[in-house]
């Protein structure tokens, strides 16, 4: 496979949270808000390539029998770092990600990458698997931040300098879109729309 | 076995590289975070103090002293500029509406003012309750006296008088509670001014003293005869206890001891009616209606729209009472208003009772 392939395989034809729906704890919980789904995002890249990385390196290293453990080990370690450097020079990101930066261990995507990509391929298909599959699991976050926020709390780009207030001060905003309920609805339009979309662009290909 | 070894061997490098990975960032981290938290933890006290150069924190044995009378205090912070002490932190909490709200209170030395308070941790209601940590509601505190109790107001202007947030009732009280309590425990154990600590009144002494305050006269309460009070009991069902209020030997009037329901639950009530059949009093006992709303049933304004007021006719709580058997509504506790009401109207009926006998 083609680096761009893996690439736009993890983006698009498996995207973690539109076609695998993984690690969906953490999108539903964290996505109130843009800036929060692209931290987490973020946050998911720094890991997964990293543990991708590592992962691949030591993938002829590691036995076959133990090689859970020793995956999750690798994880962890990559998230407590995060977690203590965000903690020291980044507190808002995470005081804003709380419970869900040290879940990051748990993000199924993260160990499914570890166990069907990275401890396969070697160190480049690796680190661009993690990017792609990073990329694709923080773009739907950022856009489910986004539109929530915008139909929850009627702003956009909250907690940034750039806040705007897109329908002006008396805006009486649903919060059913930033409490969990409309997280579930909105993930389910999206998967919706999405599958609407690659089903065509597949329909052109094969045309 | 030899398989077995060589996994938990290869296990055992896998996690002690992760743990030196991570004892490196640690060690360049922990600093930074252990600063930043420091900051957070005095960053309140220098902004009610930013004068401040050190923060002591009170001896053990003298934070011991005052938690004996004030228990929620949790921590006592000097503050030291220039050599000299120019103020102390209080750190204490009361119950507010989703839990304890935690209250920093800083008063200055040079004239035994409020320098500020900073709200901590609490539970109050988004948007409603945790409108006390904005400074439009936390600024009124600053410059308030500490010598006297400072009360909660929609629009304070006087020394004592600090903001009430108008639908955050409960904790708006609870942030006044818990400076109020720093302003006393301040002035009890940390200046020269001779105050104490006030003595809680037991619910005995504080009927007693109801007693006499409605029957100023009196020199004696008794209870009445048993088989009368059965015989009302049985027809009114708020009367509790009955006596007779007497001066020189002679039955001067009566008071009714009833219990009601108010809005947060049962509401005991004290009625004074003298044998001329007019109203003396009432007096509330301890109720849980909402503070700085229901409980202005115990305030003298309310009670006193009770004095003189006749018992041949129902009485009937109005906006502005006039008329014989008028007595005050307090706006926005009605329900508290007509419990009151219930237990003084069964309170008459009981002595109409009584006279007809």
């Amino acid at each position: 496979m083609k680096l761009s392939e893996i690439l736009k395989n993890g983006i698009f034809d498996e995207n973690p949270v539109l076609v695998q729906l993984v690690g969906l704890c953490s999108v539903l919980a964290v996505s109130t808000s843009f800036i929060n789904g692209l931290s987490m995002g973020l946050a998911v890249i720094f890991v997964l390539c990293c543990s991708n990385i590592v992962v691949s390196l030591l993938r002829k290293v590691i036995p076959d029998t133990i090689r859970i453990p020793a995956f999750i080990v690798v994880i962890a370690t990559f998230v407590t770092i995060l977690e203590m450097f965000l903690n020291a020079y980044l507190e808002s990101v995470y005081k804003a990600l709380g419970i869900f930066l040290p879940l990051i261990v748990v993000n199924c995507t993260i160990l499914a990458r570890a166990e069907s990509f990275a401890s396969k391929n070697k160190l480049i298909p690796s680190l661009v698997d993690g990017l792609g599959m990073g990329l694709g699991f923080t773009l739907t976050l950022s856009i489910l931040g986004a539109v929530r926020e915008l139909l929850g709390k009627g702003t956009l780009l909250s907690g940034t300098a750039a806040e705007i207030n897109v329908f002006g001060e008396g805006f009486q905003a649903a919060g059913i879109w930033v409490a969990p309920p409309g997280a579930f609805i909105l993930l389910g339009i999206f998967i919706a729309v999405f599958n609407v979309i690659m089903k065509k662009r597949k329909a052109k290909a094969a045309e | 076995m030899k398989e077995t070894l060589k996994l938990g061997i290869t296990l055992l490098v896998i996690t002690a590289v992760a743990a030196g990975v991570l004892a490196f960032s640690n060690s360049i981290t922990e600093p930074i975070i252990a600063e930043r938290e420091k900051q957070e933890r005095f960053g309140a006290l220098y902004n009610i103090f930013p004068d401040a150069e050190e923060f002591l924190e009170v001896d053990e044995a003298k934070l011991k002293e005052v938690q004996s009378t004030y228990p929620n205090i949790t921590e006592i912070i000097e503050i030291v500029s220039g050599g000299s002490t120019i103020g102390y932190a209080f750190n204490g909490s009361a119950g507010g509406y989703g839990g304890p709200v935690n209250v920093l209170t800083g008063i200055s030395v040079a004239d035994n003012t409020v320098a500020g308070i900073s709200i901590g941790s609490h539970s109050e209601t988004p948007n409603l309750g945790d409108r006390i940590e904005d400074p439009s509601f936390t600024d009124t505190y600053k410059g308030k006296t500490t010598t006297e109790k400072l009360v909660a107001v929609a629009s304070p202007s006087a020394d004592n008088e600090v903001q009430l947030i108008s639908g955050a009732t409960i904790s708006s009280f609870a942030v006044l509670t818990a400076v109020n309590e720093a302003n006393e425990a301040y002035l009890v154990y940390f200046t020269e001014l001779d105050v104490e600590p006030p003595v809680e009144e037991t619910e005995e002494e504080k009927e007693a003293r109801f007693m006499s305050e409605l029957f100023a006269d009196a020199d004696e309460f008794t209870p009445i005869d048993e088989g009368l009070l059965e015989s009302i009991i049985a027809e009114n069902i708020f009367v509790r206890e009955i006596f007779e209020a007497k001066a020189g030997g002679e039955v001067i009037g009566y008071i009714f001891k009833t219990i009601s329901g108010g809005y947060g639950g049962e509401l005991p009530v004290m009625t004074g009616i003298s044998l001329d059949g007019t109203i003396t009093g009432i007096r509330v006992g301890a109720n849980s209606e909402t503070p700085g709303l229901g409980t202005k049933i115990e305030e003298p304004d309310f009670q006193d729209s009770f004095v003189g007021k006749a018992t041949e006719e129902e009485l009937v709580a109005v906006p502005s009472p006039a008329a014989e058997n008028e007595v005050q509504l307090i706006s926005g506790a009605t329900v508290s208003t007509d419990g009151v009401l219930y237990g003084v109207n069964g309170a008459r009926e009981a002595f109409l009772a009584i006279i007809s006998q």
